[in-house]
């Protein structure tokens, strides 16, 4: 109990907290991306109906317009699809498999970033060579463009339904597949600096191994910057699996994210069903946009020379 | 001067053979091509002629060679899809996503550097906070849903714009050009803002901070001082001095236009080479996929080199360093 009163007082002492309550814009982002993480993973306790649940849907419910809108109804504030899903829920749901995907995708990149990073910066040479010549003719492509090929390889290998099926572990594996460089330049830009110090020295002369030098000294020291790049990464994430989503290269409509929703929802647009397409969009356009502020802030809070 | 020039090309060209490489890879050893292109009641006959015809099975360095020697004459093989050539079908798509990036580029470009440049000397006037604080929501804002609000507006509240196709198009030639009739300038100018927003927030952004660093240098207040008008200080002294970062920028951005166009085209169904490579990917096209890769490896190097390039043009000092590969 100490221990933890201890560590709330150090927290409410810290320089971060002090810069956290002083920017209103980071607060409000902060209370924004809580209320969506609330949202997407408490779907199935607060949602008002399970989209899912095909028992539950009605067809004559399709196309009710948002509740304050003429011929809306209270039970069903947002509106609900040409099924009869209520826009409100599959938000919800959608954002869980959005935030989900976004989430374990910059974990993938990270620990590929991360690993090969470190295995260049550590052992330099050809290895050095190599990786980072991969990461520069990798960076010359957008994300989005990997991703895309990434998932019509797998396409081709799987075919396409088994394809479908695993479409969200494809997924997370060709976003992560598609972010790793940066990871991986900072960690062997930071491992350079690092593995000339004393401390490193001093378990060479104690005969560590290499390898145990490498991730029981080295990593931890090089992982500020990371997690940073993390958090703006996932912003990038969310938005890129949105993207395929979109594209109908992502996600099927068996398992929506924003993007699909925003997906089936684009066909309405020009009929006046407006609210099927924009509210996920709106969803989306706010998640990203709080995310992307706390990763700012978190960046300057942290480390005012990474600017 | 030339021995950079030189350093570059090999680079390039280096850089040109990994990605053929890929995509050679991706051709070779996914699916089988024969299998994909032939139905289920085609006589076995025929499979083992078509085999021998795509020569899908001698060694690999043969078959990596030959796939660099046509990829040079243009040659990339059959879609899976619609069995047509895909060279062709590539190259009569190209010119609506070239015109459409460039026209995006030419807008982000027009909007962006006077946005930035006002941004740059009156940092604090109101006009500018709004600019900056709107181009963090256009940063933030998926390309995707930029389309949709524009359709919403333009086209399904307002309806002064169409909101797909190119509408009519004239032929020159092999290239189909749709800037000359009324409705395809109408057609370009939803895509095109899309496509070009997200670059006129990066580049407006970029020449607003190279501005205020800029106005603080020695030169400038010497300039000032030797009583220069504002109008030759700020546009004659301090903008030109902005322009190395936002040439690299720009280029680097040219490719990233290209590559976006895809999602653009997806939206406003622009018949380009991006819905092209798009409709590939859902249909595991190969063949497609991979001429693509070349297209967009050879585009993005071309502009890489075209940048380096414009260094030396545009900024005097870097001419005589000789070795140093220039820029930021």
């Amino acid at each position: 109990m100490n221990l933890l009163a201890e560590y709330w007082r150090r927290g409410r002492d810290s320089d971060i907290w002090y810069s956290f309550t002083r920017n209103k814009l980071v607060m409000a982002s902060a209370a924004i991306t809580l209320l969506f993480f609330l949202g997407a993973y408490g779907a199935p306790l607060l949602a008002p109906h399970n989209p899912f649940d095909l028992a539950s849907l009605n067809l004559s419910d399709g196309f009710k317009p948002p509740a304050w809108e003429e011929g809306g109804e209270p039970k069903f504030l947002l509106g609900t699809d040409d099924q009869g899903r209520d826009i409100l829920s599959t938000i919800m749901y959608g954002s869980r498999t959005s935030l989900s995907v976004g989430f374990l995708a910059v974990v993938f990149a990270m620990t590929l970033g991360i690993a090969l990073g470190l295995l260049a910066g550590y052992m330099g040479g050809a290895v050095d060579a190599f990786i980072m010549r991969v990461a520069d003719v990798q960076l010359s492509f957008p994300a989005i463009l990997i991703a895309m090929l990434v998932d019509g390889v797998t396409r081709g290998l799987l075919g396409a339904d088994q394809h479908s099926k695993a479409a969200i572990y494809v997924l997370i594996v060709s976003i992560g597949l598609s972010y790793w460089v940066q990871y991986a330049r900072t960690v062997r830009g930071q491992v350079l600096v690092e593995k000339n110090k004393e401390y490193v020295q001093a378990a060479r002369v104690i005969g560590l191994p290499g390898p145990l030098i490498a991730l029981r000294h080295v990593l931890p020291n090089v992982l500020g910057p990371v997690l940073v790049i993390a958090t703006i990464n996932l912003a990038l994430a969310v938005i890129t699996e949105a993207t395929l989503s979109f594209l109908g290269v992502g996600l099927p409509p068996t398992q929506p994210s924003l993007g699909t929703l925003i997906n089936t929802g684009q066909q309405f647009l020009l009929s006046g069903e407006w609210w099927i397409t924009i509210f996920p969009g709106a969803a989306l356009a706010i998640l990203v946009l709080s995310v992307n502020l706390l990763g700012d802030w978190l960046r300057d809070a942290l480390n005012p020379k990474l600017r | 001067m030339i021995a950079f020039i030189v350093r570059r090309l090999v680079q390039a060209a280096l850089v040109m053979l990994a990605v053929a490489f890929v995509s050679f890879a991706m051709f070779n050893f996914i699916g089988d091509p024969v299998a994909n292109i032939v139905g289920q009641d085609t006589p076995a006959d025929q499979i083992v002629e078509l085999r021998k015809a795509l020569g899908v099975d001698d060694p690999m360095p043969v078959r990596f060679g030959r796939f660099v020697v046509n990829a040079m004459q243009g040659k990339f093989g059959l879609s899976y899809r619609t069995t047509e050539p895909v060279g062709r079908m590539i190259a009569d798509r190209l010119p609506a996503t070239l015109e459409l990036s460039l026209v995006a580029a030419i807008f982000a470009l027009a909007a962006g550097i006077p946005m930035g440049v006002f941004a740059g000397l009156y940092p604090n006037s109101w006009l500018s906070r709004m600019m900056m604080t709107v181009s963090l929501i256009g940063i933030s804002l998926p390309t995707f849903l930029i389309g949709i609000l524009l359709i919403y507006i333009f086209a399904v509240i307002l309806g002064i714009l169409p909101s797909f196709g190119r509408g009519e198009t004239i032929k020159f030639g092999f290239w189909s050009t749709g800037l000359l009739t009324v409705s395809g300038l109408k057609a370009i100018i939803l895509p095109a803002i899309t496509l070009g927003l997200f670059q006129l927030t990066l580049i407006m952004r970029l020449v607003r901070s190279e501005m205020m660093e800029v106005l603080r240098t020695d030169y400038i207040k010497f300039a000032r001082a030797r009583g220069l008008s504002n109008r030759a200080v700020h546009f004659g002294h301090a903008l030109k001095n902005t322009l190395v970062p936002v040439i690299t920028i720009t280029g680097l951005q040219l490719g990233a236009i290209i590559a976006f166009a895809i999602i653009t085209e997806t939206v406003f169904s622009w018949p380009g080479v991006g819905l092209l490579f798009l409709q590939s990917v859902v249909y595991a096209d190969i063949p497609v996929m991979s001429t693509y890769l070349v297209m967009i490896g050879f585009v993005f190097v071309v502009i890489n080199l075209i940048v380096d390039m414009l260094y030396f043009v545009v900024d005097p000092r870097l001419r005589t360093q000789g070795r140093t590969s220039g820029g930021k």
